[in-house]
């Protein structure tokens, strides 16, 4: 996914030389082809984070538009203020992309498992949030975020496959969410990695009768909620997936718009559990252990268990 | 730097300007009495800094057109002093003058600290530490461009214990971003006590040079000396970003408050209120409630 992101990146900068890749030194081979064919547009600004966001702002407010890239654990955390303060509060078009969505850096530690972000962006005014399902909508992501201007917050995984989407499927992103699969019985709403989990999930669950729908939510702010309440009113159950904590995400973007327009459905909500990990282990690994798995999730679901 | 003839301002500025200062202290003291708020001893220390980049003649600015690509930018980073960048940009017409007598009340634009829906605000502003790196990217990209305006930030030497000032110093200081130009207010006071006591910035002077800036240091109240530095930051053959220390003393004009840390929040009360006025050169209180303890 970073790839592929990098690669729709280099390619809108070509065209529009406002682009410029702000990077706090990561990504170094990554950005290779990037910095070669465009030096003038690529600025390693240390490992300095928050220097680096405030730059980007002040780039943008020269008119630049900058993409602040960088692992997902310090383009938010670690400069949350100046994200708030210089870049939102000011309505910049500042593109902000992480790498390393939830447990995409299983191995690497607390540190890097990024579990809190999307609930930390989605709380800020002015700010989309969009989590891609595979290598063609974070692409397409480049020149909708050119052309959106704004603030904006991505959350990339390091691979982008298997594709969820052709990768010369024409998205609407401005929709906010796509309809992938349609059931009558149980509704599932995933975003990011978890997409491709949701799909597995409704087959597993098609043998136990359970006849399930899957949209995959990849704008959590503004949230699509005309587009989703149409989905959840013709659904009497609905399960949220996603790679982040189970509080704050999309599962919380879910209940809030259910709560705000008076809709009851019945709910369960699957994401990772309040609490630091404090073992290490790969992406399936953590997920297995998270009950996030497509045998665990397909279980909880037909059981109603939590 | 060298002190020539041609770069002394005239003696009909320098007194002008003063008057201007002087003006300034009377305007904020009765915003801040009014209000009931903001941060007065702070906005005193940098008073002659900003008259003297906004009256003096070295910033390039157009109150008729805030957002003109080609002007110098200002950023006031320590941003509590926002009454006195108020006072300013009303005197010179970016906003009415009237309207400084909103500060700090419900529904007003000009809040206690300093931000961009306010004609001549660059930045949202009122954390510190942030100034700088906005100064930074503003100044790239005016580099990239080969375009000529330049960026003043004013930073408060308390708000040099912000990690991202060095960052952003280091920063500038490897890209030679000459169109940048830091004023550090430097009164020795943060809000609680004095930074030598608690958590020193010294050497001060060497650090910026360590980090690749060119500095002067200046009386900041001193209206020649603030000008002629401005003169310099102006010189085009600059090749480093320019530290101006200006050191300053906190609540300068206001006996009591020079240099007494409790004054960082205060607001002047009673009998206070009376000296304060007097100070200025002011004899009846303009609004006689604030007589009241």
């Amino acid at each position: 996914m970073r790839a592929a992101f990098l690669e729709a990146l280099l390619v809108e900068a070509h065209k529009d030389t406002r682009i410029i890749l702000v990077s706090p030194d990561t990504g170094g081979f990554h950005c290779e082809t990037f910095r070669r064919e465009l030096p003038g547009q690529y600025l390693n600004a240390g490992i300095a984070e928050q220097n680096a966001v405030g730059i980007a702002a002040g780039l943008a407010l020269a008119g630049r538009r900058p993409f602040v890239f960088n692992t997902l654990s310090f383009n938010s955390f670690r400069c949350f203020e100046q994200v708030r303060l210089d870049v939102c509060a000011m309505r910049l078009s500042v593109v902000l992309v992480g790498v390393g969505a939830g447990l995409d850096y299983g191995l690497f530690g607390p540190s890097h498992h990024a579990m809190e972000d999307m609930s930390l962006m989605r709380s800020l005014p002015d700010m989309s949030v969009f989590s891609p399902a595979d290598d063609t909508v974070a692409a397409a992501l480049v020149q909708h975020t050119v052309q959106g201007g704004g603030p904006a917050y991505l959350r990339l995984d390091r691979a982008g496959t298997p594709l969820v989407y052709q990768r010369d499927a024409r998205i609407e992103l401005s929709q906010g969410l796509a309809l992938l699969r349609t059931g009558r019985d149980l509704l599932i709403a995933a975003t990011g990695r978890m997409v491709e989990r949701a799909m597995e999930v409704a087959d597993t669950l098609s043998a136990s009768l359970v006849d399930t729908s899957v949209v995959d939510v990849f704008r959590l702010k503004p949230f699509p909620a005309r587009r989703f309440l149409d989905l959840a009113e013709s659904c009497p159950r609905i399960a949220t997936l996603e790679e982040h904590s189970a509080s704050g995400g999309l599962g919380t973007a879910i209940l809030e718009v259910l709560a705000d327009h008076g809709l009851t459905r019945s709910v369960r909500r699957f994401g990772l559990p309040d609490r630091f990990y404090h073992v290490c282990g790969d992406r399936d690994y953590m997920h297995k252990a998270s009950g996030l798995d497509a045998a665990a999730l397909a279980a909880r679901l037909v059981d109603n268990r939590p | 730097m060298n002190w020539t003839p041609d770069t002394m301002p005239g003696d009909e500025l320098v007194e002008s300007l003063k008057t201007k200062a002087l003006w300034v202290r009377q305007r904020t003291l009765g915003m801040a009495c009014r209000a009931g708020d903001g941060h007065i001893a702070s906005t005193f220390s940098c008073v002659e800094i900003l008259v003297s980049l906004y009256f003096g003649g070295s910033l390039r600015f157009d109150p008729a057109a805030p957002d003109a690509p080609g002007r110098d930018r200002f950023i006031l980073s320590k941003a509590q002093a926002a009454m006195a960048l108020y006072a300013v940009l009303a005197d010179l017409g970016f906003f009415p003058l009237d309207e400084l007598d909103t500060f700090c009340l419900n529904g007003s634009r000009l809040g206690g600290h300093a931000e961009s829906s306010t004609p001549g605000i660059e930045v949202v502003s009122g954390s510190l530490g942030h100034g700088l790196s906005l100064g930074c990217g503003i100044a790239l990209a005016g580099k990239l461009d080969g375009a000529s305006h330049q960026v003043f930030v004013l930073v408060g030497d308390g708000e040099c214990h912000e990690g991202s000032v060095w960052e952003s110093a280091m920063f500038a200081g490897h890209h030679k971003l000459s169109g940048l130009i830091a004023i550090i207010d430097n009164n020795e006071l943060s809000a609680s006590d004095r930074l030598d006591d608690y958590l020193t910035l010294e050497p001060f002077r060497q650090k910026w040079l360590a980090f690749g800036w060119e500095t002067l240091s200046v009386d900041g109240h001193s209206i020649p000396a603030l000008l002629a530095a401005f003169r310099y930051a102006k010189d085009a053959s600059r090749e480093r970003p320019l530290a101006i220390i200006a050191r300053t003393v906190k609540g300068k004009g206001i006996r009591f408050m020079e240099g007494r840390p409790d004054w960082h929040y205060r607001i002047p009360v009673g009998d206070e209120v009376t000296r304060a006025r007097r100070d200025l050169g002011l004899e009846e209180p303009e609004h006689p409630e604030e007589e009241a303890p």
